[in-house]
């Protein structure tokens, strides 16, 4: 009985490691494919210049649309970055970002950060 | 009237606005018959809606209708329908060819609704044999076939069918088979629209694929290999006989499209579309490129909402794996608790996110592979904020910073409606209390000093008010009334220290401390022991000046106590002059007892006031009688009070001049007008008498007629003028005056009047003066 028992607890001990382990690199995907989402996104918002998804395609309708290509490009914003922002971890996570790049601004500190935090700051301007 | 036709012949009739810039032809009714008869007639028809397009109004049978309306009964012209009993069997002779459609090709404007869920509906024809067959399912015990099922089927038979045989009506009967149909509906065809929800759930792996345009069923679907399986070959019957009975067309009749065929009788009910405008070869290449364009933005949009769909599938297994692990973690822990494990197992633990910094990525990562067993739970429960820090490089000292993070009060700026309502001070009370409270801390302060100094005191100074002497400066002021506006008026006071005190050792005996009350004594003797006057000693009392800034009663300012100066007088002889504090000797006596004629005692006196003359008993303030801060009101612009006088006296002197000079002129006119009064009744006499004269003399003396004639009316001018005007009184008098002249010829005398006629009152005034 005791060994049975033992041995149902080191099978499902086995297992919760596993869902651990399976947890983990769930985890790892649905990252990649955020951050996949927002460099698309961000890609594809940028290079929109009249219209976009978001913003509708009412400029493609207009008759004089020539003249209309060579204007500014379309700023977007947070609020136009409809897919990446749909997920709340990753909303979370881009918050945490920007923290810490406020955190980097005040002390210069920890390498490693430092390309990440261009590459935000990049984007942030971007944005702007 | 010859203006242009508004309608030519051969043009339809338009109408327009009459404008006044548009000449109209204006008929007569004598003309009216002349009018084309066609002209009205075309006129009349066009009145008649047709409700078709214009080129399609040319159709023979319309046209006939039309030109017979109001001639014959609508009721018996009618637009023939073409007989459509007989078939043409050579059609597929001539109609063939193949045609691929590509994949990406647009191919219909359905909406969004009409791609989901099944897009056939069954009629009662298909109820009626459904019931049926259902019933027949029952019988045999098998799960009968529901509607939407039935539907399932039935629209993919016809499908198949008009997408493989698309000219089906030709031959009815030669439906496909089962088999065949079968075969195309599980071939997996990527381009067609109702696949998409099929292409997504394979390439998203889920199954079944159920979106939100999906109607919610009680039970899921079967998908359509059980159902044709299962009931197939009973649907394709039902379907077949249908097919046929529909000649070939579809079940559900449905519109007929493809109307542009001109030889088409049934043009007329096509369905309606609004006619393309006329496209230029730029307008092509615009419309394509934004084709082009909305392909893109299309297609990368389906990329993105591809990979959220594909996170949010990743989530939900995320989801799933997680309950998974909560449910095992349950069970581990019933086991463990059975069998009295006490080893701390950290894969049982549910991690909460931690707080404070945690430690660099470098170490968690190693923590990781080294008690990979230990730190699984933990690395799996942050994994996600671990990873995304792995990710973006940024460490993991990203989670909860919050607490590190400062909090900034901002400045808001209210509204005006929420400013709370409290009382508003004053500046100047606002500065009067804290003139109070520096009062205040000041006091207190000097209080605590004296406390703390009990028992000692202090000669050296008053520490608690140090105390210097304003004195008047020894210059003199000669004109005191400047004083106000000069600028010596600063450098009046001089700063004089006064630190002597006397019998120091007295108070330093009895330890008695120095206060107000008991004001230093300053032994003035001491410093007048070197005068040569020996004179009693006087002892003053001088309360030491009290500073005191923030209490403006309480200042007591002394004045300067002694001042000597030396002069050097005839001879060499040395005077010292002090002041103030000495009387001047034997002044009253003196002054009483003095002799006018003792010129000893005047001399002495001389000599002794001489010798005092600058000593004083007075203060400069006092000796400067006007005193120099006087309540006066101020100077008009600093005009001393002499310039005043004179200026003021000079303002007088001129007015008095003026009146004076009015009234002299006034009296010397008066004068002159009672002269000339006189002077005229002596000219009168005179007259009178020459006329006698010359009356006397008319005979002995000839030729003066004239001269005669011309002076009368002269005259009588010139009293006329004397009259009205008083100003040419001078003139007259001077012309009087001349009369009185021996030699008055009165031409000279007229001469003279017209030419001062026109001089000033003045100017014959001085010129009357010169005369006299």
């Amino acid at each position: 009985m005791a060994t049975d028992s033992l041995k149902e607890y080191e099978k499902l001990k086995k297992q919760l490691q596993q869902a651990i382990l399976k947890k983990k690199s769930l985890d790892k995907q649905i990252t990649q494919i955020e951050e996949d989402i927002f460099q698309k996104e961000t890609m594809y918002l940028s290079e929109s210049h009249n219209s976009n998804i978001v913003r509708g395609f009412e400029s493609l309708n207009k008759l004089n649309q020539s003249s209309n290509v060579n204007k500014k490009k379309l700023v977007f914003t947070d609020d136009d970055r409809v897919f990446s922002l749909s997920s709340h971890t990753f909303v979370r996570h881009l918050q945490k970002k920007n923290e810490l790049d406020e955190d980097d601004d005040d002390s210069n500190e920890g390498t490693p950060v430092a390309s990440a935090s261009s590459t935000t700051k990049k984007r942030k301007r971007a944005e702007e | 009237m010859v203006a242009p036709l508004p309608s030519s012949a051969g043009n339809r009739f338009r109408q327009r606005k009459i404008s006044t810039k548009q000449t109209l032809q204006i008929f007569k009714q004598s003309q009216i018959s002349d009018i084309d008869n066609e002209d009205l007639q075309q006129r009349d028809l066009q009145e008649i809606e047709t409700g078709v397009d214009k080129n399609e109004e040319e159709e023979v049978h319309l046209q006939k209708i039309l030109k017979n309306t109001g001639i014959s009964s609508t009721a018996q012209t009618y637009i023939p329908t073409p007989d459509a009993s007989k078939v043409w069997t050579e059609a597929s002779k001539y109609y063939k060819g193949r045609f691929h459609e590509p994949e990406s090709y647009i191919k219909s404007s359905c909406q969004t609704e009409d791609y989901s869920g099944c897009l056939y509906n069954m009629d009662e024809v298909d109820e009626e044999w459904l019931t049926k067959y259902n019933q027949e399912l029952k019988k045999k015990e098998v799960a009968p076939l529901t509607e939407d099922e039935f539907e399932h089927i039935f629209y993919n038979y016809e499908k198949v069918i008009s997408d493989k045989q698309p000219f089906l009506v030709t031959d009815p009967t030669q439906v496909l088979p089962l088999e065949e149909i079968r075969l195309y509906i599980l071939k997996f065809d990527k381009s067609s629209v109702e696949n998409i929800r099929k292409s997504l759930s394979s390439e998203l792996q889920v199954h079944p694929f159920v979106t939100n345009f999906d109607a919610k069923c009680p039970t899921k679907p079967r998908t359509i290999e059980q159902l044709l399986e299962k009931y197939g070959e009973a649907v394709y019957e039902h379907f077949k006989s249908r097919k046929i009975e529909r000649g070939g067309k579809t079940v559900t009749p449905i519109l007929k499209f493809t109307g542009e065929d001109d030889s088409d009788a049934y043009i007329c009910f096509r369905q309606r579309q609004f006619r393309q405008q006329r496209k230029t070869r730029r307008a092509d290449t615009q419309s394509s490129e934004k084709l082009i364009k909305l392909y893109q933005e299309l297609k990368n949009t389906r990329e993105l909402v591809f990979l959220v769909a594909q996170r949010e599938l990743k989530r939900l297994e995320a989801l799933q794996n997680e309950r998974e692990i909560f449910e095992l973690r349950c069970k581990v822990k019933n086991y463990k608790r059975d069998l009295g494990i006490t080893d701390s197992d950290e894969d049982l633990i549910a991690h909460k996110k931690r707080k404070p910094a945690p430690p660099p990525p470098e170490v968690v990562t190693e923590e990781v592979t080294k008690k990979d067993k230990k730190g699984l739970s933990k690395v799996g429960n942050n994994a996600n904020t671990q990873d995304k820090s792995k990710v973006t490089q940024t460490a993991t000292d990203l989670a909860g910073t919050d607490s590190s993070q400062q909090q900034f009060q901002p400045y808001v700026k209210l509204p005006p409606s929420k400013i709370p309502d409290m009382e508003l001070e004053t500046v100047q009370h606002l500065l009067k209390s804290k003139d109070v409270s520096m009062q205040r801390y000041v006091e207190e302060k000097l209080r605590k000093r004296k406390q703390a100094d009990f028992g000692f005191t202090n000669f050296t100074d008053d520490a608690y008010n140090p105390f210097f002497d304003l004195s008047v400066s020894n210059k003199n002021i000669i004109d005191s009334s400047h004083t106000p506006y000069s600028s010596i008026t600063s450098s009046f006071f001089d700063v004089q220290t006064l630190g002597y005190i006397p019998d120091i050792e007295k108070y330093i005996e009895t330890g008695k401390n120095l206060d107000d009350k008991d004001a230093l004594e300053f032994k003035l003797h001491q410093t007048t022991g070197k005068n040569r006057f020996k004179k009693p000693t006087t002892q003053t009392k001088f309360i030491p000046e009290r500073y005191n800034p923030l209490l403006s009663t309480s200042v007591n300012t002394s004045e300067p106590i002694f001042t000597l100066r030396k002069r050097v007088g005839r001879y060499g002889q040395v005077y010292i002059d002090r002041k103030p504090m000495i009387k001047k000797p034997f002044e009253d006596e003196d002054e009483v007892m003095i002799d006018p004629e003792d010129y000893e005692a005047i001399d002495a006196k001389e000599r002794h006031e001489d010798r005092w003359k600058y000593d004083s008993d007075l203060s400069i303030m006092d000796m400067n009688d006007n005193e120099p801060f006087s309540d006066d009101p101020s100077k008009l612009n600093s005009i001393s009070n002499d310039t005043q006088v004179i200026r003021f006296g000079g303002m007088l002197l001129s007015k008095a001049y003026e009146t004076l000079k009015e009234s002299i002129l006034q009296q010397r006119q008066q004068l002159f007008y009672q002269q000339y009064q006189r002077l005229q009744a002596q000219q009168q006499k005179a007259q009178q008498l020459q006329q006698a004269q010359q009356a006397q003399g008319v005979s002995s003396r000839q030729g003066t007629p004239g001269s005669v004639n011309k002076q009368t009316p002269q005259a009588q001018l010139q009293q006329q003028q004397g009259r009205s005007n008083s100003v040419n009184q001078s003139q007259q008098l001077q012309r009087a005056q001349s009369q009185q002249s021996p030699t008055p010829t009165p031409g000279s005398v007229n001469s003279t009047t017209t030419s001062t006629n026109n001089k000033k009152p003045f100017n014959t005034n001085t010129l009357v003066k010169t005369e006299n």
